[in-house]
């Protein structure tokens, strides 16, 4: 090894601890920007391998429940690899306790299904020709108390399914945590699933009856031509709702959850990575003065400006790729640290982790570029004087420094000494004191503004649901009369009803169409209250409607058409959230 | 006596033959300015010096011994006139020029040594040696042999900070000429070392003067060394006065 390449490792030797922040500094800031960015892809990774391997449905037709026989043969519609057949029926969950929690009833016409296929957590599979058979969704174990073996009664409508249960399964429908808007408010545990057989309905009816269709799709078919004819097919049935695997609650919901955590990532980086390059600016300064002879002795020894500087930039790089290095495997800890936080908080058991590579040699690369960067400014600044001025201290530093000194000592007179002695310290070095005030308060500054935008979002709900005036939602199986409500108005405690009608709908512009559902809002004074964010509000013409600020951004603006309902635009207003759950009743108690 | 010599009738009239001088300067100015206030430190300086002298500068405090020194190792630039060393035009040259000019024809002793304290005594004049892209052997061969001449054989693997203040000194010299440049420049060699240790040096720097014919322009405040010079030369108002 060359002379000045040995004294720069010596050097930096000599300054080992402070090197050491330094690379440490870099590293953190490697791994956050490669462990998070990981921690996401395995996010999505986890959700895409357990969708393929359990066989999410790519397509679900949801509609009013129909005999098999009057169902449409969708089989032959190109593109569709499968369908299985399913009655789903909401309910609700006699816990061990006596009280009632929300429930889904779930009879399959294939045993044990292949689409959206149960894994065993406990227990063992659905026995097809057993009418007491049951698996239930892990949630009833984990947050009820259901066991293998333990009997479960669902009342659904006017009756009561009562089951042995034969397992403890993990279905991808309920992947993240078994709540659903579609059905109630998300919460852990908030909802009981119970796997049951078709058959035990077919053999009391007398014929097989189904609401819900799973798809499989053919390797590369056009999920939204398939979607399409499908739903020119179905047209006679009473659809509720046609959800592409996109659009299936616990995709988006994933993808929400992984998203809105990788919003933090940019500014976490960026003030790691300014705060290391502060770090190794500041560092390297200081040697660089330290060093003022040296570096006057070598230039006078006739070492040129671009051999020195390419010995600092030496120095910055093996500093950067020892930070990469450490970066690296902080990455890892902080992936799996994070993955595993994220699964746990959102309620996925397992994590299958990915590495990515171009994250690693990305973060590796900024963190050598910008240490050479801070390493070598310092030094090519101080190369631009002639060697004579490197060897002196530089005058107006000097000057300008010294009436600092004697300004900072006076104004400090009246402090008691240890006082005095601690502020002179700080003073001293006006450049360090500030660069550490800025780093601490950068960090907080992330901190806080965390803490301020989770504050924010949450009260925003918050606020959302405080403007809605129901207490109480019903939903029933079937449109029922307006003089059925009769009962339920005449309950004690209840003030107001309200009732609402719900359909499923495509709604498009210029061909682009989405999903939606068709809310019936009472045009005033309704007790799901929407906030008009542009046009204006319903007039009682038949032609007018009101869409979610979230439907108008996703239609992009223009005449809406729909499929379902008459044409033309009314009004764009907001309905609070999408995670406020649509009802076909509304109740104040 | 002193007599102050006018720009015109420079030194090197009188004391360069026909061949060109070693070290020529010719009307030099040099002078900072800091904001509007503007420091004359050497005026109209003119000095000639031949290959192998061996040259003292004299001078109060503050009157430039310094800045003549760095003008001519190319430290720093002359505000005005012109600076010949080894032919070389120092004003106008470019900084890769200088740089080869103090590589090639330089060998510098600070007063305060200024030895890489994280490099051995060996690996300092090594430092000195491998930038004149010598190869392995012959670095190894100057180093030993210089150290030796030095007095420093047995110390070559001692740190600067494990060595006395005139030991330091030594290795600076030994860095300097082990270069075995046609000129050596030393600012106050002796300035901060006691009596006895002086005297060393300066014994070593004149034998090596002879040993090796290098030119030496010393500036000192040292008697001893003034007494050895073929050649004192007084710096007084910015101006380079003979004896
Ligand atoms: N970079 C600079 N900026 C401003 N003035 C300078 C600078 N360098 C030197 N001077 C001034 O030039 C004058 C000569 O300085 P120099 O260092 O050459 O003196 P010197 O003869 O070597 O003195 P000493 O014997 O004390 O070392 C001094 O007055 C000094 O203040
Ligand atoms: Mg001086």
């Amino acid at each position: 090894m060359r002379v000045l390449e040995r004294k720069m490792l010596r050097d930096l030797w000599q300054i080992r601890w402070r090197a050491l922040a330094v690379a440490l500094t870099v590293a953190s800031g490697v791994g956050i920007y490669a462990g998070t960015g990981m921690a996401i892809a395995t996010g999505f990774h986890t959700r895409d391998v357990l969708f393929q391997r359990m066989g999410f449905a790519e397509l679900e037709v949801q509609f009013l429940p129909e005999d098999v026989t009057n169902l449409p043969d969708l089989t032959a519609v190109p593109g569709v690899h499968a369908i299985e057949r399913r009655l789903v029926l909401p309910g609700t969950v006699f816990l061990p306790d006596h009280s009632r929690i929300a429930g889904v009833l779930v009879f399959l016409e294939t045993v044990p299904p292949t689409i959206d296929a149960l894994e065993i957590a406990a227990g063992g599979p659905l026995r097809a020709g057993d009418f007491e058979s049951a698996v239930v969704e892990r949630s009833l174990a984990t947050f009820h108390g259901f066991g293998v073996g333990d009997r479960i009664r669902v009342q659904v409508g006017e009756k009561t399914y009562e089951s042995r249960i034969d397992g403890v399964v993990i279905s991808p429908e309920w992947l993240i945590v078994t709540a659903n808007p579609d059905y109630f408010v998300p919460e852990k545990g908030s909802v009981g699933v119970v796997f049951t057989s078709l058959t035990r309905v077919s053999d009391a009816l007398g014929f097989t009856m189904v609401n819900d269709l799973l798809f499989r799709l053919d390797p590369g078919a056009d999920a939204r031509a398939v979607k399409d004819a499908v739903i020119t097919r179905v047209g006679r049935l009473n659809l509720e709702r046609v959800i592409a695997k996109e659009e299936h609650f616990i995709w988006r919901h994933m993808q929400l959850t992984l998203e809105a955590f990788q919003v933090y990532v940019p500014s976490l980086v960026l003030m790691l990575g300014s705060l290391s390059f502060v770090l190794t600016f500041i560092t390297v300064h200081r040697l660089v003065l330290d060093q003022r002879k040296e570096i006057g002795a070598l230039l006078a020894l006739g070492y040129g400006r671009r051999r020195l500087l390419g010995a600092y930039l030496t120095a910055g790089a093996l500093l950067g790729s020892g930070g990469g290095v450490i970066g690296i495997g902080l990455a890892f800890v902080f992936r799996n640290l994070y993955a595993a936080t994220t699964a746990d908080a959102i309620g996925l058991q397992e994590v299958i982790p990915v590495v990515v590579p171009r994250l690693l040699a990305v973060g590796f690369a900024a963190a050598v570029i910008g240490t050479m960067a801070a390493a070598a400014l310092p030094v090519a600044r101080m190369l631009r004087l002639p060697p004579q001025a490197i060897i002196r201290a530089p005058v107006s530093e000097r000057a300008g420094f010294e009436a600092w000194m004697r300004w900072t000592r006076w104004s400090m007179a009246r402090f008691p000494l240890p006082v005095r002695f601690g502020l002179r310290n700080m003073i001293r070095r006006p450049g360090r004191t500030l660069s550490t005030i800025l780093a601490i308060g950068f960090s907080l500054g992330v901190a806080i503004a965390y803490v301020m935008s989770l504050t924010s979002a949450l009260q925003t709900s918050e606020q959302v649901f405080a403007r809605e005036g129901w207490d109480l939602t019903v939903d029933f199986l079937y449109p029922v009369p307006l003089e059925d409500l009769a009962p339920i108005r005449a309950l004690s405690g209840v003030t107001r009803v309200e009732p609402y009608f719900r359909r499923f709908a495509e709604i498009g512009v210029g061909g682009r169409y989405e999903s939606v559902k068709i809310l019936g809002v009472p045009r005033e004074d309704g007790m799901k209250r929407t906030v008009l964010k542009a046009g204006r509000a319903l007039s009682g013409r038949a032609d007018e409607l009101l869409v979610s600020q979230d439907l108008a951004r996703r239609l992009g603006s223009g005449s809406v058409t729909g499929s379902a309902s008459g044409s033309g635009a009314g009004g764009n207003s907001s309905l609070p959230s999408s995670a406020s759950p649509e009802r076909s009743s509304r109740v104040r108690s | 006596m002193t007599v102050a010599l006018k720009a015109d009738d420079t030194a090197s009239a009188a004391h360069v033959p026909a061949s060109r001088p070693l070290v020529h300067l010719s009307s030099v100015c040099k002078w900072y300015e800091q904001g509007s206030i503007r420091t004359v430190v050497l005026a109209e300086t003119s000095l000639a010096v031949e290959e192998g002298q061996f040259v003292v500068v004299l001078g109060p405090s503050g009157s430039g011994k310094s800045t003549l020194l760095n003008l001519i190792g190319a430290m720093d630039t002359p505000s005005s006139g012109s600076v010949f060393v080894a032919g070389a035009e120092l004003g106008r040259s470019s900084p890769a020029m200088r740089t080869a000019v103090r590589r090639d024809k330089i060998g510098f002793i600070f007063q305060f040594y200024n030895l890489f304290p994280t490099l051995t005594a060996a690996e300092n004049v090594e430092a000195g040696l491998e930038v004149l892209g010598l190869p392995r052997l012959e670095v190894r061969r100057r180093t030993r042999e210089y150290l030796t001449s030095v007095g420093l054989a047995d110390r070559a693997g001692a740190f600067p900070g494990q060595l006395s203040g005139g030991q330091q000194q030594r290795v600076a010299i030994a860095r300097a000429l082990a270069k075995e440049p046609p000129l050596v420049l030393a600012d106050e060699p002796t300035g901060n070392l006691d009596r006895d240790t002086g005297e060393q040096i300066v014994r070593l720097m004149r034998d090596l003067n002879d040993r090796t014919g290098a030119a030496f322009i010393v500036v000192t405040h040292n008697a001893e060394i003034a007494r050895a010079a073929h050649r004192v030369v007084h710096i007084l108002d910015g101006q380079i006065v003979e004896t």
